[in-house]
């Protein structure tokens, strides 16, 4: 995801900080989408997850001052949002909520065929999108951020480190057992 | 040429394109050798793809307005927390409540040391103003004197030389009123 934005976010802020509130507007158009995918990957709950990025936005505003540009805006919105995402998932599971995750494998009625078929390979076409969703929700939290930072929002090594705060070699190491682990749930979710 | 092992520890690096091209070229070598590695390889890359093309969620409409809403509404909840409490402990600063403390212990030890009772001891002039002062009383060597070979004139000059001990005031430690003055002439007779 690259920036193509003439003012950095950076650069934004600062003007937040000195009393500039059509900066944070900025921030909030740039950076909303954004979040709410990740929020909504992470919670797979469209309410939930637009919670998550309105409170991010509540942080970002009232703690304006404690942003110090010796690390990336971004490094630290997506650090607010992937802490309230955790902080939701465990008031889930404490309420002990159904959830998609404590579904079996041989839960598959919400399982769909998928619309854009193409002629990929034989695996390419099996999968489907929620599926894959169902299969992230099921992973542990730690597992599960990287993988969306890495898979969906494509961020690099180095972010993630700086987000999840662990050094590059755990991101690398995390990332590659994530995937592992998220095909074993896909297999299992599949009765393979 | 590596292992399976090797190869599902290094994999998402050489996915990733991470490695060097010495190793790719050992990850292509092992791939063209092991249908299972090939298998999980395709898995893996297939699911990376479903997953970069997921259909992208966005915030409602009203987002904008709910947060202006949430915002608007947490800073009245402050400002309402500041007014409904006239006086808030909170806002006093904190170096506030240590300057109290620091002079509230000055204070008590101020008057712990005024009012506390006279326990230090009483000066005493020198030594050897003391001597100027009070001469010694001669005392007779009472140690070399056997009172059987004694005669009666020396046993009224002992028995006098008691009474003079007796008579002697014995050394106070108390403040001599005129101690002052005392000095003074020993001074000036030096």
């Amino acid at each position: 995801m690259k920036d193509s934005y003439k003012i950095s976010d950076e650069e934004l802020i600062r003007r937040f900080q000195a009393g500039d509130e059509a900066a944070f507007e900025e921030i909030v158009h740039r950076y909303s989408n954004r979040l709410m995918n990740f929020a909504y990957r992470f919670v797979f709950d469209m309410e939930e997850a637009e919670d998550i990025v309105q409170d991010t936005f509540l942080k970002v505003y009232q703690n304006r001052f404690a942003y110090k540009e010796i690390a990336k805006f971004s490094t630290w919105i997506y650090t607010i949002t992937a802490n309230l995402s955790k902080t939701i998932l465990r008031k889930r599971r404490n309420r002990k909520l159904f959830s998609f995750s404590r579904l079996g494998p041989n839960d598959k009625d919400m399982d769909y065929p998928s619309k854009d078929r193409t002629p990929l390979s034989h695996i390419e076409e099996k999968f489907n999108k929620h599926t894959i969703q169902k299969a992230i929700l099921r992973l542990p939290e730690h597992f599960r951020t990287t993988i969306i930072l890495r898979d969906i929002q494509e961020l690099s090594y180095e972010e993630i480190s700086n987000i999840i705060n662990a050094p590059l070699g755990t991101v690398k190491s995390r990332i590659n057992r994530a995937r592992l682990r998220l095909q074993e749930e896909l297999q299992e979710l599949r009765g393979e | 040429m590596i292992s399976c092992y090797q190869f599902k520890t290094f994999m998402s690096g050489y996915i990733d394109k991470d490695i060097s091209f010495q190793k790719r070229k050992c990850f292509e070598e092992h791939l063209d050798a092991c249908p299972q590695c090939q298998k999980l390889y395709r898995s893996i890359v297939a699911t990376k793809t479903n997953m970069a093309n997921f259909p992208e969620v966005s915030v409602s409409e009203n987002f904008l307005n709910n947060l202006q809403n949430k915002i608007l509404a947490e800073r009245n909840a402050r400002i309402q927390a500041g007014t409904s409490r006239g006086f808030a402990l909170k806002r006093i600063p904190s170096f506030a409540y240590g300057f109290t403390a620091a002079l509230l212990a000055v204070i008590i030890g101020f008057y712990m040391l005024e009012f506390q009772p006279n326990t230090r001891p009483p000066q005493t002039p020198p030594k050897l103003v003391q001597e100027k002062i009070r001469p010694k009383p001669s005392i007779p060597n009472y140690e070399q004197s056997n009172p059987a070979m004694t005669t009666p004139g020396q046993l009224a000059n002992s028995e006098s030389a008691r009474d003079s001990i007796a008579d002697t005031p014995e050394p106070s430690h108390n403040i001599d009123p005129n101690f002052q003055n005392k000095i003074k002439t020993v001074k000036k007779a030096y």
